[in-house]
């Protein structure tokens, strides 16, 4: 066997514009694939990532986003002194804030889009200790931070620009990240400097909490249910709230996988193509190996192997292209607040290996019915041919 | 010469056929690619040719405007007509997901004026007079609610909001036309009264009499409310469609990239089979030489014969979208009104289908015509 598929490697060279073409051919599939994959998982990502098992949201009972939710302080206050609530000496660790949605242009002078406001107090940076600001500036005042990938798609948000929203100019002191979680999408501002721009004193639209267990969700609803004040509070995971937000990239995997069905479909009969004309340049060798006792089954697998090796190799050629989108910044409308989401492509290394295998799995179908034909042929015939 | 380009074309039967597919299937994909540009390029366009502006707060559409507006900028010179709306965002109870219908509150009397590139069924509107729940759906869009839900005229749907609290009731009354397909309009006061009547409004459509006079109209309004409680922002219809648009991110030239790649791809596949076929045919291209045919004969030969492989592949992918996808039969659910092959899709898959033909031909048509004819026939396979 050894024997044979050394054989079946060494003709992949001596038809190399041949094997060359069809892996190209394959390696444009695997690269479509990925980039449309990556592109879904960087949104993915933003939901997987941002808070964690133990963070809360409280938010008005019938929104499902912060966009269209109000907390009176009143019901915040007492929402904040439910047991559940993790605690440090100052006090609960809760995050209240204003959610407001603002339109600002592009940097090239493109159409506007939306972007996100997030009204927040010191304790906004408690709970999120993944937000790093440059040189640990906060907002007061005027001042304002913005999340790091936003400058680059909206005009006016480097540091030291002016910005103007709502009723006034805004400063913008400084950058800051959040390991790629959803917050690194929003400008942040002091709370009740933005309560008071757009006309929402004494509310905000949503109160994150810290969880001493995760068991203590329920129990926090059934809490908020017992007051007059809370009762129009509901709280849930920070996670599933985040997840119900990457709708796109559902949207994105289901075309994706549409491509990518289509692309190797064509990919697979150009394989076929190749893999024919193989077979029937080598007849008379293929009668030759049968002569000497290599039986149908060792020809099926030999030319098979050579057909999933292009394949293989268009595959590994596809995600080499690929790979340079891993990490790239871009944005997209986040449906459920229709604002815009930054977030970068990401190559996870299991979509590499999916990439591999459709190669490997284009190169194998395309080659099955070739490989047929060279196992069955009689040796005579294969002999005999020209 | 015809003839021998045919026949030569089908000396492989399967090959070619194997060719032709694979040419035709991703032809096939480019097209539905170049179909979901072109939608969005249409929809802009047919909003270009609009008189109405839009007037939301100057903030972002998050942000509400008083209905007093209402009539300060019917007041504004060369406006000829003016409607409050709210976008609802309705979805169907239960099945948030399942249809994206565009569900807007809207004040009902400017509608027939204000909507005048939509066909209502005649006395829709006059119902909706008579019946606060009442409401108007697309035709497109009752179809699929009807198969998903089983919704008819003259039923009571209930629908939820991912921006409002309160789910409605509404009462279908009849079906329009237009250009955006999924819509269900139904009567602003209605939703004024579910929600305790705040006197809200999410934005303004406004006619403005002449084309030329629509910039004047934008600075007018917006000069009005400047340094107010609410200030606003004043822009054309083609512009408010825009800002969406780029909130989509950069997914058209996302799919201009892939489009070249599976241009890229079927040229490989295409290059591929005439190179096998040039190297089967060495020593008949050497003895059709000491025949009297020149090189460049040859070449045309071969490279007609490559372009007529591609063309059949378009014939098949291309033919296939255009049928798919006529007016008004495909729409993405709703989301892709103009979603169908134009004239100039069409022209665009066969032209990369020709070109596609011409590349993959040359390279081998060249060689074969370079090659001495005593190399040609020196050669044993």
């Amino acid at each position: 066997m050894g024997l044979i598929l050394k054989y079946n490697i060494r003709n992949l060279f001596v038809r190399r514009v041949s094997t060359l073409m069809t892996l190209a051919g394959v390696a444009m599939v695997v690269a479509v694939f990925l980039v449309l994959m990556a592109l879904a998982q960087g949104i993915l990502s933003i939901g997987e990532t941002t808070g964690d098992p133990l963070q809360a949201i409280i938010l008005q009972k019938g929104t499902n986003a912060e966009t269209s939710s109000g907390i009176p302080d009143e019901a915040a206050d007492e929402a904040e002194n439910v047991g559940m609530v993790e605690r440090d000496p100052n006090g609960p660790i809760v995050a209240r804030d204003l959610f407001i949605v603002i339109m600002l242009p592009r940097p090239d002078g493109g159409a506007p889009a939306n972007l996100v406001v997030r009204g927040v107090t010191g304790r906004a940076f408690d709970i999120r200790p993944e937000v790093k600001v440059d040189g640990g500036k906060r907002p007061r005042g005027s001042d304002i931070i913005v999340g790091r990938p936003l400058s680059k798609r909206f005009a006016h948000l480097n540091v030291g620009d002016k910005v103007h929203f709502g009723k006034r100019d805004w400063n913008v002191i400084g950058h800051f990240d959040a390991d790629g979680q959803a917050w690194e999408s929003e400008v942040w501002v002091d709370l009740p400097e933005i309560q008071a721009d757009a006309n929402r004193k004494n509310t905000v639209s949503s109160l994150f909490v810290r969880l001493n267990r995760p068991e203590d969700l329920e129990a926090l609803n059934e809490q908020l249910e017992k007051s007059a004040n809370t009762k129009q509070l509901k709280a849930m995971t920070v996670r599933d709230y985040f997840k119900g937000q990457t709708g796109t990239a559902q949207m994105l995997q289901v075309v994706g996988g549409f491509i990518t069905f289509l692309l190797s479909l064509g990919a697979g009969l150009g394989a076929m193509n190749t893999m024919y004309a193989a077979v029937g340049n080598r007849a008379r060798e293929i009668g030759t190996l049968r002569a000497l006792g290599f039986g149908r089954f060792t020809i099926l697998v030999s030319f098979l192997f050579e057909s999933a090796l292009i394949g293989l190799a268009g595959g590994a050629l596809g995600c080499l292209i690929a790979l340079p989108v891993n990490g790239l910044q871009t944005g997209t409308m986040n449906w459920v607040s229709f604002t815009e989401t930054a977030f970068s492509f990401r190559i996870t290394p299991a979509m590499l290996g999916v990439g591999l295998g459709i190669g490997g799995l284009v190169g194998a179908v395309g080659g099955f019915l070739p490989a047929l034909a060279a196992a069955r042929r009689p040796i005579l015939a294969s002999l005999r041919a020209t | 010469m015809l003839r021998l380009i045919w026949k030569n074309a089908w000396r492989s039967r399967r090959r070619t056929v194997l060719t032709i597919l694979s040419v035709a299937v991703s032809l096939f994909l480019l097209s539905t690619m170049l179909c979901y540009l072109s939608s969005g390029e249409q929809q802009l366009e047919s909003a270009g040719a609009s008189l109405r502006v839009v007037t939301r707060h100057q903030t972002s559409l998050t942000f509400f405007l008083p209905e007093a507006y209402t009539a300060k900028i019917a007041a504004v010179p060369h406006v000829t007509v003016v409607q409050g709306c709210v976008w609802w965002g309705g979805q169907i109870k239960g099945k948030e997901m399942s249809l994206f219908m565009s569900t807007i509150a809207a004040d009902l009397e400017p509608t027939e004026k204000m909507w005048d590139d939509y066909r209502f069924e005649p006395g829709v509107l006059d119902k909706m007079r008579g019946e606060l729940r009442g409401a108007v759906i697309a035709r497109r869009a009752l179809e699929r609610a009807r198969e998903q839900e089983g919704w008819e005229i003259g039923k009571t749907v209930t629908m939820t909001s991912p921006i409002f609290k309160h789910d409605i009731e509404l009462l279908l009354l009849g079906t329009c036309e237009g250009p955006d397909e999924s819509i269900v309009l139904f009567r602003r006061d209605y939703l004024e009264k579910v929600r305790g009547n705040p006197g809200q409004i999410g934005y303004f459509w406004a006619r403005v009499d002449k084309a030329e006079n629509i910039p004047g109209v934008c600075r007018d309004v917006d000069a009005m409310f400047a340094n107010s409680e609410s200030e606003t922002k004043t822009e054309t219809e083609k512009a408010f469609m825009q800002s969406f648009m780029s909130m989509m991110g950069n997914i058209e030239d996302l799919v201009r990239n892939i489009g070249l790649a599976v241009v890229a791809m079927i040229l490989m596949v295409a290059a591929n089979t005439m190179a096998m076929v040039a190297r089967e045919r060495t020593t008949e291209h050497a003895v059709m030489r000491c025949l009297g045919f020149t090189r460049g004969r040859i070449a045309v030969l071969f490279i007609s014969e490559s372009v007529l492989i591609s063309l059949l592949g378009a014939a098949v992918g291309v033919g296939g979208a255009v049928l798919l996808y006529r007016p008004g039969k495909f729409d993405a659910g709703g989301m892709a009104p103009f979603f169908h092959m134009t004239p100039s899709t069409t022209a665009t898959g066969l032209l990369v289908a020709l070109g596609v033909g011409l590349v993959a031909g040359a390279a081998p048509a060249i060689a074969a015509a370079r090659r001495s004819v005593v190399d040609g026939l020196r050669r044993v396979d």
